[in-house]
């Protein structure tokens, strides 16, 4: 499955910057494993940054994938939720199992 | 002498003209609802308005107490417009300030209803997703007891009766220490 999120190594870290069209998608499911099978390492920096204006079904999806890389025993940060996307993730009640950072410099110095 | 027949036509007159003046009387009843309805409307809306002009003079301190570490007191009544407001300038100071402690003081809070605890559960789980981790102090006995009573969960938000306490751990979490001068 192609996706144009973007993936990149760095000290023993897998950074994912997730775009907007993966997870506007109708076949996200495909999206997430894709992803996950790209990801080597256990520690993971899931980068929001890049989505913005996120309604409440493309929440629920990175919080499946969330939920997806810890089942394949990956330690996920999340990061980059800007203001809006915060108030709104507790409003959904997602994402707020899981542990967070403002931003990758912040999530790396957590592992 | 009238005959029988012209009396009944005055009484069906006066019957018509009756019927009509009830259809005036029940349109201008129709009227004034409308128009009470509305104005009800309009004085929902000044209301808000108040409320949110209100809000928006709130003036919500926000103290820096180191690199990285914010104090926010508040102080007086907390209902959700202010909430909302207070929740909108913590999240703003996280991503201008890169804030990642947030002291929330609520030692001059009047009333701990179960609306404010949520608010402040809210606030704390907003500011945590955006890596800032956010610990409520001057929780007295009297607001510890009602939010057990009330059946609030804190969950993971750090909590702590003194704002001395809330400090330490905040300098703890930075990797600093208060320390007497020797």
């Amino acid at each position: 499955m192609s996706f144009t999120s973007l993936i990149n190594r760095s000290r023993g870290v897998t950074r994912v910057t997730l775009a907007e069209s993966d997870i506007e998608t109708d076949d996200f499911s495909a999206i997430c494993i894709g992803l996950s099978e790209q990801i080597k390492d256990v520690n993971v920096v899931l980068d929001l940054s890049a989505l913005s204006g996120m309604t409440s079904q493309e929440f629920d999806r990175v919080n499946q994938l969330c939920h997806l890389l810890t089942l394949f025993g990956r330690d996920v940060i999340v990061c980059g939720i800007g203001e809006v996307e915060a108030m709104l993730a507790v409003t959904f009640d997602v994402l707020i199992k899981f542990r967070t950072a403002q931003n990758f410099d912040h999530a790396i110095t957590q592992f | 002498m009238p005959s029988e027949s012209d009396n009944k036509k005055t009484i069906n007159q006066q019957k018509t003209k009756i019927d009509s003046q009830q259809n005036t009387i029940d349109n201008q009843d129709a009227k004034l609802e409308a128009q009470s309805t509305q104005l009800d409307e309009q004085a929902s809306v000044i209301s808000d308005l108040n409320d949110q002009l209100e809000a928006s003079h709130f003036e919500l301190p926000m103290l820096k107490l180191a690199s990285q570490i914010l104090l926010v007191p508040l102080i007086g009544a907390v209902d959700s417009t202010k909430a909302l407001k207070v929740m909108e300038d913590i999240l703003q100071n996280i991503k201008r300030e890169e804030t990642r402690v947030a002291v929330i003081d609520i030692a001059g809070i009047k009333v701990m209803d179960s609306s404010v605890a949520a608010h402040l559960i809210r606030i704390a789980m907003a500011a945590r997703l955006m890596g800032c981790r956010s610990i409520i102090s001057g929780i007295s006995p009297v607001i510890a007891t009602n939010m057990i009573n009330l059946g609030v969960e804190v969950g993971s938000i750090t909590t702590t009766n003194t704002l001395e306490d809330a400090i330490a751990r905040a300098y703890e979490t930075m990797g600093l220490a208060l320390v007497p001068k020797a």
